[in-house]
Order: structure tokens, then C-alpha cells, then sequence
């Protein structure tokens, strides 16, 4: 008896492993034609796209660039309809939330192209997969606006709209260093960027998105000296720097929980309305849509925001 | 003719650095009951475990039939020596299962069990009365089906020397007799050398061929268990009085306190 | 009836439930096949039908990935706890999980990438938690609860140098990104290939090792009084349990449920005999594995549940009935 139970677990395990190996086969693709855009993509891969009628974005933002280099969108990641309110066709399918994508949807829509984000996991994970189904993915990494330049170019290149390149990409770099060039002041105003969620508050450097663009206009970030303010918020570094401005971006799914945690733990804070930030009214909240969520193609009016607020109107 | 089974040669075991037993010398005869008693913490287990390599000793040597010990392989002592030793935990398995493991130091540790193992489980069943038991689990027996079942095991394990440590403990009076009744059996029908650790006196000074009484790690005294240096002993350590009586032709000993 | 014809039985059972298991882990999922059209796409598909791709890089890798790491986990905790001595082990609690997932993490981030080192990394990984936890109930005698805690220690030590190395080197992840993405959600075929070498070895050992292991049951006492070398083979199955939770975690990520209940429920349905125990185990890991996979990926399309969240919904209650069900006939 025991031995047939082994003849079974072995037969089985066999059989398993013969029909897994099958799976090699798919990596062919069909015969096509070798034309086709090729790059290297932020996971150091070799991309090649030859069609791009049925494309799949695994993230809001990448959607967005893909949409405003002139594609069209066979399927979106949840934060597309959700947070960016994209205008996107009937035909566009959901494929799950952008950390937790359905592979096996993502597969069923045929797509001749996937838009993957190289920092998050559950995207990287997916690589090995996608390649087995013979499915091109491209991985893209953008935090600043010349990685959003970068992409844009690479998918106008794709799609061939080259004009779109002009005036969704080259066009605000125009007007970003406008506002750049205009915004000088006699001393670099300091700053303290926090970003809060339902959990606490925790401050952001230069190398963040907005407090990139903070630095690019000029101010200084207590939390780029001062590192422990990026674990922990500490009222007393705070109180010490004493910031000119302080700025929040209330994260997560849900701002009224964040703004909730604000307002309680923080504000409440008798130290904290000692601040000359905020005795001066210099404590701003900061709209998700500017400064959470890449803006893209309006990353001008971002910068447009903060230098009004650092510089006043010009 | 006294032929000697096992011997402890100065033996010296220590624990944490307290010595436990020193340079003892002591024989368990071939064929014949021995019996060890002592007050609690006298080293009567500390022998035991020593006997059946469950320790080795920090000096001298202890020798099965001139053979020492602790070089022979482990099935190999196995095959000669097997141990009853009261422990607490009680396997959770069916009592045929249990019995018929005592047969692995005749095994080759992947085998199935050949029709020898299940003739000899089979026998060691009948000699201990636990045929009716054998479905069971050991969790489910009373302590003295218990007891019977663990005698089965040793029994299955067929060895010429069985040591028993305490193996009447727990036990009603009754059933404390049956146990005795049935090691008894194994040393006259055949012919094992068994040494025991029993608390009981009684049981002690009528089950045994040899006593030996031990007091803080050393054998003070060790003669057959009629003599009267044994009696007056175990006397003086325990403070009772020994007395004989004697019934249809049999000597009876018994303990009391005056 | 004979708790040995008990125990045939459910073997039996086991082998059919698997094979409806595996058969409804193919069919079902975002999009669901019937089985003719299953059995003609596996046989006869085309590479560019999609059906045939999700069936072949996804489901069919997936099942089989949880088949594996269910029934390897499965055993393992069956073998950790008859070495132990000790219901409570598993080899999520006694921290082999955690060995496996650090030395996964160190082989990312150090050495170059190669399929065959990460089944070996998870291996050495929990072969080192194992002998730890070993090497510590040997020092005396451990009471059940104390080696629980041992375990929990050890765990403890894994886990924060896992955290550790993620903060230091965040590029390890994208190494190891099945692992650390947890789950089974991205598995490939490729990746299955030397784990499951590893396991079938894992199941032959441990299967021939299930008298051993029975004797150990005994109590480590009488196991040497019979003869057995216990310190050695203590070692030696406690080896092959790593060898089996390792391969599991190199390619599943941590899960732990299995290798505790399983391995429980199968006790308490046909006792301690791992003749019987060490394959119903594997076949009742794979068959929860496989089940709590599928409910996990099918219940909230197309969202995916966590597994583990299933296998704490689904396993708990049955063990609980389980063990309500035997404190009553005793």
C-alpha cells in the first residue's frame, strides 16, 4: 500500500511536470515583420513593439502618457477610471488594482504591448510570465519630469506621433523653465514637505517628486540634512529648523482619514502652531492631482502652483 | 556457577559537577532477578540508565558479557538489552503498532516487518494478555493495560536482559502484582535476566533473586534477598522491621514499622 | 473500522479530491474553460489562441506550483513535528520559512542570477533555522511551549535580517520577485523546474524515513533504547524537511498555514502512523493549497485575494471542527 502511494505521487508529479514544460512552446512569437520600434526600458530589457492596437497599462499615469502620446488603451489598472478620471473608451477593460493586477486578464485581452512600473513588486513579478505567453512588456520608471519626457518620447516614437511629443513633452519644458528662470528670491526659502497618510505624517527630500520640483525652484529641504525626519516625524527637528513654508500631501485611498490624522495628532500640537510657517499662513495643503499622482502633461502647472505660492504672481 | 551478564567497573557519573555515583563496582547475574531499592535520590535510575547506555560514564567501564558497551553498535546492544523506563509520555499510537516496534533493532531501518517481527509481536501479545487490546490506542489504556503493553514491547524486542526502572509506580496493588506476576514469568519461563528498580519494598524483597541497597551513590549492601544483612539494611536506611512468615511451604517477607 | 483501513481510505479519497482539484484549478479562473475544451486546448492548441497561453504560462504552472507547494509543506510539517516531538511546530513557526525567504534574499542581492540557486538558497536557508531550533532543544529538556517560543526567536532573527536586506538593497526584490510578491500569483513554469526535483526527492525520503519517524514518536528515550542513533536521524529528517519547505519557498513565497494544519488534520483523522500520515498529508496539502488558490484568484475578480487570508478562513474553521469532534470521543 504505501508503495502504491508512492507510484502515484511519482506518476502524478511526471505527468505535471511534462504538461508545465509544455509551456516553452508559447515563447515564439508569430512570424511578423522585424520592423518594429526597439529600446531598452528602465528593467534593462531589449524591447521590441511591433503592433500597438491593443495596449495594456498597469498604472493611471502610464495610461495617461500612453493616451497622450496618441495610443489607444485595450486595458487599465483601477487608478485609471478612479484616480485620473481619464477619459477612456467603452472598450477599455479593468485588469485589477495597479498593485495587484490579474494576469490572467491581461493575457486574455491579447495585448501587442504591456506598460509596467519598474518599482513596483507585483510588476516585476510579472515578467517571467508575460514573456512565457510571448507578451512584450515594457517596464518604465518615472518620478521626475524628464522621466516622464523620456517615456513620452519613447511612445510617441511608438506610435509615431511625433507631434505629440512636441506639444504634450517639449512644449512644458518650455514652460517649466519659464517659471524656473522667473522664480529667484534673495534667500532660498526652507521648506518642510510632508506627505500624511491614516498611519502618521512623514516628511519627503529632494529626490521625491515634488520635492524635486521644490529644489528646482530654488528651496531648501530641512528633511535632505536632517534624514532621521524621513523615518520619524519629529516635532523637535521641526521646531528647531523652523521651516518658511510647510507643505502637505495628504496620501492614501482615503483623505479624510489622512486629513483626520492631520488635524489630530498634528495640528493639535501646541508646538506645532508655534511654528512661523504656520503663524504666517505659509502651511499649505497640496492637491493630490499635482502633487501625488504624476501630473504629466500638466507637470507646468504644477510647478506654476508651487512658485506662486513660493514667489507670488509674476 | 555465577555467570555475570552486566558490570560496572569503578563507575563514576557526574552531574553538574555533583558526583552522583563514584567508583562503583556492581554485577547483575545472568538468569536472575535483581533488584535495586534505595531512598529517592540514592542513584538507583542513574545506575539504571547507565546500564542501558542511556549515559556513559565520566570513568570506568561498564561491560555486557565481558563486551564493552559503549563501543558496540547501537542495534547491536539494542538486541541485547532493552529498557522499560518510567516516563510520562504516553505515544499516541494503536498498541499492535507499539508493540511491534520493539522488533526495530532487528529491522534494517527500511524494511517492512517480516512474518518473524509479526509471529514474535503476536507471541509478546500473548505472554502480556493484550491481544483484546490491540486496536487500541495507548492513550485510551488504563495505567496497568499500559504497563502490560510496554512489557509486550520489550518482550517483542526479545533481549536476554530486561531493565526495568519503577515499573509498578502508579499502579493500584493489584495490578502492581499482575506486573510483577508477569516479569517474573519472563526470568523463570525464559530465562531473562532482568534487573529491576522498585520503591516497594514488599515487592522487593519476594519478586527478587538479588537486592541491592543503594544510599547516597554507593551500594551499601547487595546479597540474595533472604539474607538477613540485606534485611537489617534496608532496615536502618528505612527505619521499618522485616519479618518472615511463611505460607504452604513459601517464605513471605514482609515490612513494617514497629 | 481499522484505523489502518481509515487511513487507506482517505488516501484513496485524497487521490480523487487531487485530481478534481487540479482539474477545477485549470478550468476556473477569469476565464473559465470547460473541460472538453480544457483537454482539446492542452492537447491540441495554438500558440496565438489565448486560451492557450493563459492555460499554458498561467493556470497549468500555477496549479501545479500550488499542487507542489502544498504537499511539500504539508510533509515537512508532518516530519517537524513527529522530530520534535511537538504538535505546535511547523516549519512557518520554528522559523524555516523565514531561513528559507532570508537566504532567498542574500542569493538575490549577492550572486548572479541563476535559476538553479534560488531552490538551493531556500534550502541551505532552512536547513540552517532547523538546525538552530535542533541544536537548542537538544541542550536540555524543552518543554513544549519553550520550543514554540525557540522557534518564534529564530523567526524573529530571519525576519528582521530579510527586512534588513530589502531596505539595504531594494534590488533584490526584482531577483526574487516571485518570492517577495508572495503567493503564486507569477509563477512560471521555469521556476518550478529544480524545486520540483527537490521535492520528489523530499517525498521518497520522507516516505521511507515514516518508520524511523514512528519510532521517534515513541519518545526520544525509548527510540534509543531500541537502538536508534536519535541525534542523527533527528538530523537527517529534519534535513529533509528543509529540503521540502525550502523548494516550496523558493518558488510560493511564505506560506505557512499548511505544514501546521495539515499535517494536524491528517493526525487527527487517522493517527500518528506516518506510513499512512506522510502521504495524506501530501495529497490534503496540495488539495488546500490548489482549493485556497483558486478561491483566492476567482471570489473578488479581478481581484486577487492574499492566499493566505483564504487558507486562515478556510483551514480554521475545519480544524476547529476537527478538534471539537475529537475532544469528545475521549
Amino acid at each position: 500500500m504505501k508503495k502504491k502511494s508512492m507510484v502515484y505521487a511519482v506518476m502524478l508529479f511526471m505527468i505535471v511536470n511534462m504538461l508545465s514544460g509544455c509551456g516553452k512552446r508559447t515563447g515564439e512569437p508569430a512570424a511578423v515583420m522585424p520592423e518594429g520600434y526597439c529600446f531598452t526600458d528602465a528593467l534593462g530589457q531589449e524591447v521590441t513593439v511591433r503592433k500597438t492596437e491593443r495596449v495594456v497599462a498597469l498604472m493611471g499615469s502610464f495610461a495617461e502618457v500612453w493616451l497622450s502620446a496618441g495610443g489607444s488603451l485595450a486595458g487599465v489598472t483601477d487608478d485609471a477610471f478612479d484616480e485620473r478620471g481619464l477619459e477612456l473608451s467603452e472598450e477599455t477593460v479593468s485588469v485589477g488594482k495597479y498593485n495587484n493586477p490579474n494576469v490572467e486578464k491581461i493575457i486574455a485581452l491579447n495585448p501587442d504591448l504591456v506598460l509596467l512600473s519598474s518599482e513596483t513588486k507585483e510588476h516585476a513579478a510579472l515578467k517571467e510570465v508575460l514573456k512565457q505567453a510571448g507578451i512584450t512588456a515594457a517596464y518604465f520608471k518615472v518620478t521626475y519630469f524628464d522621466d516622464y519626457l523620456s517615456m513620452l518620447k519613447t511612445c510617441t516614437e511608438i506610435t509615431g506621433r511625433e507631434e505629440l511629443y512636441e506639444k504634450n513633452g517639449l512644449a512644458v519644458k518650455t514652460e517649466i523653465e519659464e517659471i524656473l528662470s522667473r522664480a529667484k528670491a534673495e534667500e532660498p526659502p526652507s521648506v518642510l514637505l510632508l506627505i500624511t497618510y491614516s498611519g502618521g505624517a512623514v516628511a519627503q527630500n529632494s529626490k521625491t517628486m515634488t520635492g524635486n520640483m521644490l529644489n528646482d525652484l530654488g528651496c531648501k529641504n530641512i528633511a535632505d540634512e536632517n534624514q532621521s525626519l524621513l523615518k520619524d516625524f519629529n516635532m523637535e527637528s521641526i521646531v528647531k529648523e523652523d521651516p518658511d513654508y510647510i507643505f502637505v500631501i495628504p496620501m492614501g485611498n482615503d483623505d479624510t482619514l489622512a486629513m483626520k490624522n492631520l488635524k489630530e495628532s498634528i495640528e493639535k500640537n501646541p508646538a506645532w502652531n508655534g511654528l512661523a510657517a504656520v503663524k504666517n499662513n505659509r502651511y499649505i495643503l497640496l492637491p493630490k492631482e499635482k502633487f501625488l499622482y504624476k501630473p504629466n502633461e500638466k507637470w507646468a502647472e504644477s510647478y506654476q502652483y508651487l512658485s506662486e505660492i513660493l514667489y507670488g504672481k509674476k | 556457577m555465577m555467570e555475570i551478564m552486566i558490570r560496572l567497573e569503578d563507575v563514576t557519573y557526574s552531574y553538574n559537577r555533583q558526583p552522583l555515583i563514584h567508583g562503583m563496582d556492581l554485577t547483575f547475574e545472568k538468569g536472575k532477578i535483581t533488584t535495586i531499592v534505595g531512598p529517592n535520590g540514592c542513584g538507583k535510575s542513574t545506575v539504571i540508565k547507565l546500564s542501558s547506555r542511556l549515559l556513559h560514564p565520566d570513568k570506568g567501564k561498564v561491560f555486557l558479557e565481558n563486551r564493552e558497551i559503549g563501543v558496540m553498535k547501537r542495534k547491536e546492544f539494542a538486541r541485547s538489552v532493552s529498557v522499560l523506563l518510567q516516563s510520562s509520555y504516553i505515544p499516541d499510537m494503536a498498541v499492535e503498532d507499539a508493540v511491534m516496534s520493539g522488533r526495530y533493532p532487528h529491522q534494517s531501518p527500511i524494511s517492512f516487518s517480516s512474518a518473524e517481527d509479526k509471529r514474535l509481536t503476536e507471541y509478546a501479545m500473548e505472554m502480556t494478555y493484550c491481544q483484546s487490546l490491540r486496536n487500541k490506542n495507548m492513550r485510551q489504556l488504563s495505567g496497568g493495560e499500559r504497563q502490560r503493553v510496554f512489557l509486550a514491547m520489550v518482550l517483542a524486542q526479545d533481549t536476554p536482559v530486561i531493565i526495568l526502572d519503577e515499573p509498578t509506580t502508579y499502579l493500584d496493588i493489584n495490578v502492581s502484582y499482575e506486573i510483577m506476576e508477569l516479569i517474573n514469568s519472563l526470568n523463570r519461563k525464559l530465562g531473562k535476566t532482568i534487573v529491576l528498580v522498585l520503591h516497594d519494598l514488599n515487592l522487593a524483597l519476594n519478586y527478587s533473586d538479588r537486592l541491592a541497597v543503594m544510599e547516597n551513590g554507593k551500594v551499601v549492601a547487595y546479597e540474595e534477598a533472604s539474607d538477613h544483612r540485606v534485611h537489617r539494611c534496608i532496615s536502618d536506611i528505612f527505619k521499618v522491621d522485616i519479618r518472615r512468615m511463611t505460607e504452604k511451604g513459601k517464605s513471605y517477607y514482609y515490612s513494617f514499622k514497629l | 473500522m481499522g484505523r489502518n483501513n481509515k487511513a487507506r481510505l482517505l488516501i484513496l479519497l485524497s487521490t480523487g479530491l487531487l485530481a478534481v482539484s487540479v482539474l477545477l484549478g485549470l478550468c476556473l479562473g477569469a476565464s473559465n474553460i470547460r473541460p472538453t475544451v480544457l483537454v482539446a486546448t492542452l492537447f491540441a492548441g495554438e500558440p496565438d489562441d489565448f486560451l492557450y497561453r493563459i492555460l499554458l504560462t498561467v493556470r497549468l504552472p500555477r496549479v501545479t506550483a500550488a499542487l507542489l507547494a502544498g504537499s511539500a509543506l504539508a510533509v515537512s510539517g508532518a516530519i517537524i513535528q513527529s522530530v520534535l516531538n511537538n504538535p505546535l511546530a511547523s516549519p512557518n513557526i520554528i522559523g524555516v520559512n523565514a531561513g528559507a525567504g532570508l537566504f532567498v534574499l542574500l542569493a538575490s542581492a549577492f550572486l548572479p542570477a541563476d535559476p538553479f540557486l534560488l531552490p538551493l538558497s531556500a534550502f541551505s536557508g532552512a536547513l540552517l533555522a532547523c538546525m538552530m531550533v535542533l541544536a537548542i532543544t537538544m541542550t536540555g529538556r524543552l518543554s513544549r511551549v519553550l520550543l514554540v517560543l525557540t522557534g518564534f526567536a529564530v523567526n524573529s532573527i530571519f525576519s528582521a535580517g530579510m527586512n534588513t536586506i530589502m531596505i539595504l538593497y531594494p534590488d533584490a526584490y526584482i531577483g526574487a520577485g516571485n518570492f517577495l510578491a508572495g503567493g503564486l500569483s507569477s509563477v512560471t513554469s521555469n521556476v518550478l523546474v529544480y524545486p520540483s526535483v527537490f521535492i520528489a526527492a523530499g517525498f521518497i525520503l520522507a516516505l521511507l524515513c515514516s518508520k524511523g519517524l514512528n519510532i521517534l514518536n515513541l519518545g526520544s528515550d525509548s527510540a534509543k533504547t531500541l537502538g536508534m542513533n536519535v541525534n542523527a536521524c533527528r538530523c537527517a529528517y529534519l534535513a529533509i524537511a528543509a529540503i521540502l519547505a525550502g523548494a516550496a519557498v523558493s518558488f510560493a513565497g511564505m506560506i505557512g498555514f499548511v505544514g501546521l494544519l495539515v499535517p494536524h488534520g491528517v493526525k487527527l483523522m487517522i493517527g500518528q502512523d506516518n506510513r499512512y500520515v506522510i502521504p495524506a498529508s501530501a495529497l490534503t496539502g496540495g488539495i488546500f493549497v490548489i482549493l485556497c488558490d483558486l478561491l483566492a484568484r476567482t471570489l473578488f475578480l479581478p481581484y486577487e485575494l492574499p492566499v493566505g487570508i483564504l487558507m486562515s478562513l478556510m483551514g480554521g474553521p475545519f480544524f476547529l471542527y476537527l478538534i471539537l469532534k475529537n475532544r469528545r470521543k475521549e
